[in-house]
């Protein structure tokens, strides 16, 4: 296990990813996202569809614009009805990787926030051929050890559920914990932000902490529409190597951050990402990706009037799990990265 | 229910061939109480406890120590752990847990390929054991024999928490007898009974037999676990037992028919106290009384079983009402049986 | 109702040809507004002008059908849907074309049941060869169910309650709501049923603050059917989520804050597949405060769509106090 002080960005990171938002809910992660992001923005303002802007002016007059995005929003589960048994049906929301479902602890967030187990059809029950597949989500259900009547008190359709794994440190200052994605996204660019800013950046920056990106990227295409930024920098993760992957699609953990190429980033800036990591030896990897990135980079690229984009990505094992696994390291080089990005773009004029 | 000494005892880790954590913290409990205390050569331990009465029939009461877990066959080049199951457990509740590997607690998780790198028709597939690793987060081989060994046991994570009228734990299999028996024993008993506390029962009931071949009793007690198939959509004819319905009392199983009388007994007691119990269904399983049978003792046993819902998972989950149950028919029986007639 | 539903359930409106619906709204609407426009898809926008926020309310008025893409030397009709048609649903059915030509749908005779594919079946118009057929029906031309709308206990099935039952419901609370906390667009969309195109294209130019699209929602209380919480007859239903959208929880509050107002009982809905306007809709622009309330439907998209005269009821009385704040 590592030893030692946690950072900042790692301590950010624990208090954010414990926190629950699955898609369309949330809320607890704005709330701390606005009063972080708050402490060293201009103005903050929540979107309709509950994404958060934070606007930090530079004071320069006709200074650029350039937006951060991140997503806020977590995969989980949502109750899909309440049996008279006690035994709560769900859907998920959202990729969820339903091979670690059974006897999963997870929160079900009712009238209060009630613990329960996933369980699934018992072995003895099932064929043999049942036997080789992950349980279908409709062979599972959530038990919360209460009657039928009390749990009709407590618990709606509709009542989202999270997966019970705080934060925990494994060796070499990597982390494993739910919801690295995004939340180590989200982590990043509010530190790249902080940084620029005590760093004297040049430039006006927008941070966007959107949602319902795991559900088709709704949140980042409606709050990019107006935001009239001249260039954006997302951050999402990536995957990272586990020893059953195929090779080219995974990036080593401690590698550093992974710069996206590809047609939904714009030439110009990736090369910048390029120049700056390799000029200030900061560890990154070269991702390519032939068409859609499968992040919110594919919706603002194409938001509005369209924002140029690039892509920064962290590299994450056993992603969409609530064991995602990453390195404080490959953190730590996509905020310093994105921070002098932030600098760099202030500095020029165009491109 | 003594929330926090059972607690304890979950929370420690003692996976088959690996109980020494559990054995310990017994140990420790129970030497105020100055009974003789046995550890055999497999490593049960025995604690003889003397009543305010003389026996007439010996009486052995016991639960298991052991949990079942993994234990780490190989390191691989890039530091990940490859391991085997120890105890029958359902490889599909292993993807994403977390576990604590050897003597120090390395955390780490059970992982495989993101579901993203497998192509579409493969993707519920259950990954076999053999497809599991445990992730360290170590840099390379060399790194991860720095904090772990190859023949290391790792536990599931512990997690004890209250869940409606539940308790939510790893273990509880079999660490609520275990503490059923420590609660009785502190009590004190009104004849003489020997509380053996085995080893390696989920790797096939090895330690039970080796303990009666000593003890030679004419009754045991075994204070077990077993499964509630109470799930939504399964035959009431399939459900084992059903989590809230009392107590246990096994008729027959696999290995073993129970002793007659003692189920009488059994059933009358429960009965008369008003604790909650019910038949097991169905003669699938087995437990420790199957070992001692085995090991050719004509001993008389009876079996009282707390329903578990995900039995052999990282979580599984048993009523507090089941656990008072077994513990309080447990205890009303120690008062009559060491004075029974002989069969 | 019962009227209200006959007329508007029998008028045509396959997605992309909504012309005698949308004339037929506009006629019962045109009392009880201040501006009536379409915009270039099609949609029907009546506008009643209030103080207070932009509330869009939508109810798609296309409806899924057949179109003509070729007819065979003997006179038979072949087809592609417009909008989710199921195999089961079309054999031997009674359908109408747009120009009141009727016809059947049938299947090839050789084709094993259990493998049928819409490419397999044909319609019958009567017509002993292609000259025949080419006289009434050209290639493109759309062809509806053609059965009336039935009472039964507690309710009415018939084709196309999806979503003529959320178009009455529109139409209802329109006539009948006394003042108005907002700044109203009842919009009759076109061609949902094709991909939520008209939604798309009328919150774009509407610019609402809050839209609640009506339309049906499935049923989980049939003989062996996947479970769902929806009961027919249990209330309308205020949408949690569907394919299409996670309903914003101040419009499920005002949704059901209006349902307390009016003394009506609302069950909980999550669809987990399928999408309605408002998905569309909260995506427009800057994002859309956006919700459903839907009526719970059994057989959707099949000819004998099944409602409840009650939740129906219950609906517009839940939408006028929605509106009147």
């Amino acid at each position: 296990m590592t030893k030692g002080k946690k950072t900042d960005l790692e301590r950010s990171i624990e208090s954010f990813s414990s926190l629950r938002g699955i898609s369309g809910r949330e809320d607890d992660v704005a709330r701390l996202a606005a009063a972080e992001i708050g402490k060293y923005a201009d103005e903050i303002r929540t979107d309709p569809l509950g994404s958060v802007h934070g606007i930090i002016r530079c004071g320069r007059e006709g200074a650029r614009r350039l937006l951060l995005d991140a997503h806020m929003d977590e995969i989980g589960l949502m109750v899909t009805s309440v049996g008279d048994d006690g035994f709560l049906r769900f859907c998920a929301i959202g990729g969820v990787d339903v091979r670690m479902l059974p006897a999963s602890r997870v929160t079900v967030h009712g009238k209060r926030d009630l613990p329960g187990m996933i369980a699934a059809k018992p072995p003895h029950i099932q064929t043999a051929d049942e036997y080789k597949l992950a349980p279908a989500t409709e062979d599972m259900c959530i038990d919360t050890g209460l009657s039928g009547r009390r749990v009709r008190e407590l618990v709606s359709v509709g009542d989202s559920v999270s997966f019970d794994a705080a934060p925990a440190r494994l060796m070499n200052g990597r982390i494993t914990s739910k919801t690295l994605d995004d939340r180590a996204g989200l982590c990043v660019i509010i530190e790249a932000a902080r940084r620029a800013v005590e760093r004297g950046a040049q430039c006006d920056i927008e941070i966007m902490a959107s949602t319902q990106e795991e559900v088709g990227l709704r949140g980042a295409g409606a709050g990019a529409f107006d935001s009239g930024a001249d260039a954006a920098i997302v951050v999402d993760v990536t995957h990272a190597k586990t020893p059953d992957c195929p090779d080219d699609r995974a990036f080593e953990l401690g590698s550093g951050a992974a710069v996206g190429i590809g047609p939904n980033m714009d030439r110009r800036i990736t090369a910048r990402l390029i120049e700056i990591a390799e000029k200030g030896d900061i560890p990154f990897t070269r991702e390519v990706m032939g068409g859609d990135t499968g992040t919110n980079a594919w919706a603002v690229q194409v938001a509005g009037l369209g924002i140029p984009c690039g892509l920064v990505s962290i590299p994450v094992r056993y992603m969409h799990t609530s064991s995602e696994t990453a390195d404080m390291g490959d953190m730590e080089a996509a905020a310093e990265l994105i921070c002098r990005f932030i600098l760099d773009f202030g500095r020029r004029e165009n491109g | 229910m003594d929330r926090r000494l059972l607690r304890a005892l979950c929370s420690a880790a003692g996976v088959s061939g690996d109980e020494g954590r559990v054995r310990d913290y017994i140990i420790d409990r129970l030497l105020p109480l100055g009974y003789p205390m046995e550890v055999d050569n497999i490593g049960n331990l025995t604690v003889s406890v003397t009543g305010r009465r003389r026996a007439g029939q010996r009486v052995m009461v016991c639960a298991h120590m052991d949990e079942v877990g993994l234990i780490i066959k190989s390191v691989d080049d890039n530091g990940f752990l490859r391991f085997e199951t120890v105890g029958g457990i359902d490889p599909r509740v292993l993807p994403s847990k977390r576990v604590k590997v050897g003597d120090r607690g390395v955390t780490g998780v059970i992982g495989i390929a993101a579901i993203h790198l497998i192509k579409r028709g493969e993707r519920r597939k259950a990954p076999p054991v053999e497809k599991l690793y445990i992730d360290i987060g170590a840099k390379d081989r060399d790194d991860a024999l720095k904090a772990v060994n190859t023949g290391d046991y790792a536990a599931f994570e512990p997690d004890f928490s209250a869940m409606g009228g539940f308790i939510r734990s790893k273990a509880l299999d079999d660490r609520v007898g275990a503490a059923a028996m420590i609660e009785l024993i502190e009590r004190g008993v009104e004849y003489d009974a020997d509380f053996v506390f085995t080893v390696q029962e989920e790797v096939g009931l090895r330690g039970a037999a080796i303990a009666a071949r000593r003890i030679e009793p004419d009754i045991a007690v075994v204070m077990e676990t077993t499964t509630a198939a109470d799930f939504p959509g399964v035959d009431v004819k399939s459900r084992i037992t059903k989590a809230g319905g009392g107590v246990a009392i096994s008729v027959m199983d696999r290995s073993t028919i129970y002793d007659r009388e003692l189920v009488r007994l059994a059933v009358d007691t429960a009965r008369r106290k008003g604790l909650a119990f019910q038949i097991k269904q169905g003669t699938a399983g087995g437990n420790d009384a199957g070992a001692i049978q085995r090991a050719a003792l004509p001993v008389r046993m009876l079996a009282l079983s707390v329903p578990c819902r995900g039995l052999h998972a990282p979580s599984s989950a048993c009523s507090v009402r089941d656990i008072d149950a077994q513990r309080e028919l447990c205890g009303a029986l120690l008062e009559v049986i060491g004075g029974m007639k002989n069969a | 109702m019962l009227e209200l539903l006959k007329s508007l359930c029998g008028a045509f409106g396959v997605s992309g040809r909504e012309d005698e619906i949308r004339d037929l709204i506009s006629d019962l609407c045109a009392d009880y507004c201040d501006e009536m426009t379409c915009d270039g898809l099609g949609n029907l926008i009546v506008h009643k002008k209030g103080e207070g926020p932009k509330l869009m309310l939508a109810a798609h008025m296309d409806q899924i059908g057949f179109i003509a893409t070729s007819t065979d030397d003997n006179g038979f009709v072949r087809f592609a849907p417009v909008g989710g048609l199921s195999v089961l649903d079309c054999v031997h059915r009674a359908v109408v074309f747009e120009n009141g030509v009727r016809g059947v749908v049938c299947s090839e005779e050789k084709v094993k049941r259990a493998e049928l594919k819409l490419a397999d079946f044909y319609i019958d118009i009567g017509a002993n060869d292609k000259r025949a057929a080419d006289k009434p029906v050209k290639i493109g031309d759309c062809a509806r169910y053609d059965e009336e709308i039935k009472e039964v206990q507690g309710g009415y099935f018939g084709p196309y309650m999806d979503d003529r039952a959320g178009c009455a419901v529109l139409i209802s609370a329109l006539k009948r709501i006394k003042k108005s906390a907002y700044d109203l667009y009842f919009v009759f969309t076109v061609q949902e049923e094709v991909g939520l195109r008209g939604a798309r294209t009328s919150a774009y130019l509407i610019e609402p603050d809050y839209a609640v699209a009506v339309d049906v929602t499935d049923t989980g209380d049939t003989p062996n059917c996947p479970d769902m919480a929806v009961k027919l007859g249990k209330g309308p239903c205020v949408k949690i989520k569907d394919g299409g959208i996670i309903s914003h929880r101040e419009v499920i509050g005002l949704i059901n804050g209006a349902a307390k107002k009016a003394g009506v009982k609302v069950q909980n809905e999550i669809l987990v597949s399928g999408s309605t306007d408002a998905g569309a809709i909260h995506t427009s622009r800057g994002g859309v405060k956006s919700g459903g309330l839907s009526i719970a439907t059994r057989y959707v998209h099949s000819p004998a769509e099944h409602v409840s005269a009650g939740d129906l009821d219950d609906a517009v009385s839940l939408l006028c106090a929605l509106i009147e704040g």
